[in-house]
């Protein structure tokens, strides 16, 4: 999957514009930004959106638009975080017990069949009740709903390769197991992991505004996009613009990373292609 | 078709123990965590007797493997112990038979609507595909899929309830009390939670629907002059039937998730939101027999999807 | 004389593959009497599958069919609407296709097969009763033992040749008057292969059917068919009598074919290879297709070579057959 097949697959470049732009805008905007972060404003508040507030303003004066670009920043990076501590752990326990097979992988599938029988976000909701809440709790639990996904695919995959024949000569070699594992077996299993990554991040995102818009996430006053949505719900009829835009706002960028997950997967599906008779 | 015994068996053996471990690890896992029960219910400034008191009342001096059987037998009997904070003293299994009905109600629903929307866009997506009604039903699913669920449901509380005042934004009237109220209370809960099921589903079966278009059987079935609704129906969505089955057993994961906020959005009273509630007060034992509720739900889906694969695949019932 | 059952007069089929016309059969015409047994030989990429494929409107939507007329039984096919035509076949045409095994719905019995082509036969119309026990004797005419087990069965409990005598007894059991059988036996290893022609050419004595048999194997050609029409790169190359082509081969490439059929059958160790491969799709409008593989090529081959008779009756496109007269 090169860059250049990305650019030509329509579904795939638009995601990745999409999801490019957005980052860009959570990166610089707050910086950008006129308003400053947590300024209060109490003689504009529950503004509907105008030229100054292109969101509107909160409760507290704040400017929304503002606020929501920080708080993607906050449960964007609480995603990629709880995601790639998934994929560590479970393209590792998902490489060895492919390749090894034996009662490691009967115990590293028991586990993954035992996450996957828990409803994602009952798993979550859980370990909040275990742990307590905060930002690096929730990364915690997106890891754990996570975990046996990536271990579930790594393995499957690694499985069906183990034999081929690169592997073969490679252990003749004399190459170490985790030679063999990260430098001949990962590259060549990689297309489904990416793709499950990019739609893991955008659900990641899910949960976390999910478990802060109930209160059991990320604690106000840090903002994240759940956090933010809670808020918008308590004056919803009176001012729904807070929760609608940022749900809006949401919509885009998860729509951006579905849209690269999809493309990444026609890309790496040969039997997407047209056939002549 | 038939199954084999052996595979009725074995399957079921399979859940059994998924369950044992599964209730095992729930209840290790919360006696982790922080807090002790006793203080919950009688404050931060309890005495040390009232504390052990507490205690022996309720177990909690056992070996926790000890603990752990009992509270096991327990379950097995139905009996999911008291609860400390939500409803004082009481049995926790009332307050779930009495709320899981609801979560059923609006579950099921859910699914229905998710299979009647996904089985005409993910067919009109696969018979006319490459052209714009193709590319429009995707947009649809892959917009589905990327809206946050408790947000649709405020979306769809302020276009359908607050503008178009169709349907109500709180509360549900359960299906005891009445089938059609709780048809009409219960639908923009369910549309909620249903529009990213539908979304996938939709994915899944055209994906599906257009490989079996493509294999050969199809043709042969033209070649004998069949008509092109009877090759569709038996030869194609026959054939697809299966593997939407499946996504749809493995989706099912994701359902009850949205359950949990939805009923919090909506005022429903089901397991999703007792076991929120539980969280907030701290009531370990609710929790932690919901999480098990839970856990039965999906085993219990996982197992009759499974049965009902085997007996649709030939290959797979001998 | 009769009639003959099926006339094609100029077949003409492109594909359009994203905004690209590419073409796969150029100006065929042949002519099926009844009774009798066409071979069509060609490489793969010759077009000769998708010529069949044409005739009996079973290419899919992005094919563009063009003909001055395709005869059937004396109406022209080619301008038929749909759904007539979907009366015409499993009745009156019909195809064995080329992989038995993925010619079956997997979820679906032998049976179930059968059952659904009841409605579809010439003829009578036969209840359940009646079908049932038709199919067993179609089974029994394809030489399966225990027709009423097989008829009970799933396709992947039963071997590749076993489907591929159950797709003939299938299309025997509509009694169509013709019959495109398509590299039946390619997908079947050699010992199951044989036994397939042998049951093949049992059959067209048994049954009142006219063949349409194509091939890659001339050997196979030669045994089965009466008249042969060799293709290659979408045109046909030369057409005619099978013992008469098999004897005097005009077009370079059959004389080609020819040969490695005749050293396969002796006992040979050297074998004369046609040099080259072929290729599908884009043709240079003034030059003979063969050329870049022709042992005889020249400067006077360089035009857009037309079908020319043959003293003997055949057709040859091939300027160096010394030929006078010209078709088409």
């Amino acid at each position: 999957m090169k860059l250049a097949a990305i650019l030509k697959n329509r579904t795939a470049f638009a995601g990745a514009s999409i999801t490019l732009v957005f980052l860009v805008a959570i990166l610089i905007g707050p910086v950008l930004s006129p308003w400053a972060s947590g300024g209060f404003d109490f003689q504009n508040v529950l503004k509907p959106p105008s030229w100054s507030h292109s969101f509107g303003t909160d409760s507290l004066g704040r400017d929304v638009a503002t606020r929501v670009l920080e708080g993607a920043r906050v449960s964007l990076a609480i995603s990629v975080s709880g995601v790639s501590l998934a994929m560590v752990l479970g393209i590792t326990t998902g490489l060895f017990a492919g390749y090894w097979g034996g009662w490691f992988d009967l115990f590293i599938m028991r586990l993954v069949d035992l996450l996957f029988s828990f409803p994602a976000f009952v798993l979550a909701l859980f370990l909040m009740v275990v742990l307590g809440f905060g930002v690096v709790n929730v990364a915690l639990a997106i890891m754990l709903v996570y975990y046996p996904i990536f271990a579930r695919i790594t393995r499957n995959t690694t499985e069906i390769v183990r034999n081929d024949a690169y592997v073969q000569a490679a252990r003749v070699m004399g190459q170490s197991t985790t030679r063999i594992l990260f430098r001949e077996i990962l590259p060549n299993i990689s297309a489904p992991i990416l793709v499950q990554a990019s739609v893991a991040v955008a659900f990641g995102i899910v949960i976390e505004s999910g478990l802060s818009f109930i209160g059991l996430g990320v604690q106000p006053p840090t903002p994240s996009l759940g956090v933010i949505m809670a808020d918008g719900q308590e004056y919803f009829r009176r001012a729904p613009w807070v929760l609608t835009l940022t749900g809006v706002t949401v919509t885009v960028a998860l729509l951006g990373l579905n849209l690269l997950g999809d493309g990444l997967r026609d890309l790496s599906d040969p039997r997407l292609r047209e056939r002549v008779s | 078709m038939t199954i084999s015994l052996n595979y009725f068996l074995s399957r079921l053996l399979g859940a059994c123990m998924t369950m044992i471990i599964g209730t095992f690890v729930v209840f290790i896992v919360m006696k982790a965590a922080p807090g002790d029960p006793a203080l919950v219910v009688l404050g931060d400034f309890a005495t040390p007797e009232a504390v052990a008191r507490f205690n022996s009342e309720y177990g909690l001096d056992q070996p926790v493997l000890g603990q752990y059987l009992d509270w096991l037998k327990g379950i097995a009997q139905l009996d999911f112990g008291t609860s400390l904070s939500i409803a004082s003293r009481q049995d926790i299994s009332r307050l779930i038979l009495f709320r899981l009905p609801n979560t059923f109600t609006i579950g099921i629903y859910a699914i229905a609507i998710a299979i009647l929307v996904s089985l005409t866009l993910g067919t009109l997506a696969a018979i006319y595909r490459g052209s714009s009604i193709d590319a429009a039903a995707t947009s649809v699913s892959v917009l589905g899929v990327s809206m946050p669920d408790f947000w649709l449901a405020y979306m769809l509380i302020l276009g359908l309830s607050i503008g178009l005042g169709w349907f109500p934004s709180y509360g549900f009237i359960p299906v005891s009390t009445s089938f059609l109220g709780a048809m009409h209370s219960g639908f923009l809960p369910a549309l909620a939670i249903a529009a990213p099921m539908a979304a996938v589903f939709s994915r899944t079966l055209r994906t599906s629907l257009v490989e079996n278009l493509n294999r050969d059987h199809v043709l042969v079935a033209k070649s004998f002059g069949h008509p092109a609704s009877f090759i569709f129906l038996h030869h194609v969505l026959r054939n697809s039937i299966i593997p939407y089955i499946v996504v749809i057993g493995l989706q099912i994961r994701y359902l009850l998730g949205g359950v949990v906020i939805i009923e919090r959005v909506f005022g429903i009273n089901g397991i999703g939101s007792l076991m929120v509630e539980a969280a907030f007060a701290r009531d370990y034992f609710v929790v932690q027999a919901c999480a098990v509720v839970f856990l039965a739900i999906v085993l219990s889906v996982n197992f009759i999807v499974d049965l009902v694969c085997a007996l649709l695949d030939p290959k797979r019932s001998r | 004389m009769t009639a003959p059952l099926l006339d094609v007069k100029n077949l003409n089929v492109t594909f359009v593959l994203g905004g690209q016309r590419l073409e796969i059969c150029q100006d065929i015409s042949f002519t099926l009497d009844r009774g009798q047994v066409l071979g069509v030989i060609g490489e793969s990429g010759s077009g000769k599958t998708v010529a069949t494929k044409a005739i009996l409107g079973l290419l899919p939507d992005n094919a563009v069919v063009e003909a001055d007329a395709i005869m059937f039984n004396g109406r022209d096919i080619s301008r038929l609407p749909p759904d007539e035509f979907d009366r015409l076949r499993g009745s009156e045409l019909a195809m064995i296709f080329q992989d038995p095994v993925g010619s079956f719905n997997p979820v679906k019995t032998i049976g179930w097969h059968f059952r659904n082509v009841v409605s579809r036969r010439r003829g009578d119309p036969l209840s359940a009763e009646q079908g049932h026990v038709e199919a067993m004797a179609t089974l029994h005419q394809v030489d399966i033992a225990d027709p009423d087990a097989v008829l009970r069965k799933f396709p992947h409990q039963l071997s590749g040749g076993m489907l591929q005598r159950c797709l003939i007894a299938l299309v025997l059991f509509c009694q169509p008057s013709l019959i495109v059988a398509d590299e039946p036996t390619t997908n079947l290893d050699n010992l199951v292969e044989r036994q397939t022609i042998k049951l093949l050419e049992r059959l067209r004595s048994e049954i009142d059917a006219s063949f349409i048999f194509i091939t890659h194997d001339m050997t196979i050609a030669e045994q089965v068919s009466d008249q042969v029409l060799v293709m290659y790169a979408g045109q046909i190359v030369e057409y005619g009598d099978t013992t008469g082509l098999m004897r005097n081969p005009h077009h370079p490439y059959t004389r080609g074919l020819v040969n490695t059929a005749r050293e396969l059958e002796g006992d040979v160790t050297v074998l004369t290879e046609i040099a080259g491969e072929g290729a599908t799709g884009f043709w240079p409008a003034d030059q003979c297709r063969f050329a870049p593989r022709c042992p005889l090529h020249g400067s006077e081959c360089d035009m857009a070579v037309p079908l020319l008779d043959a003293p003997d009756g055949s057709a040859v496109r091939c300027v160096k057959a010394g030929l006078t007269g010209a078709t088409t």
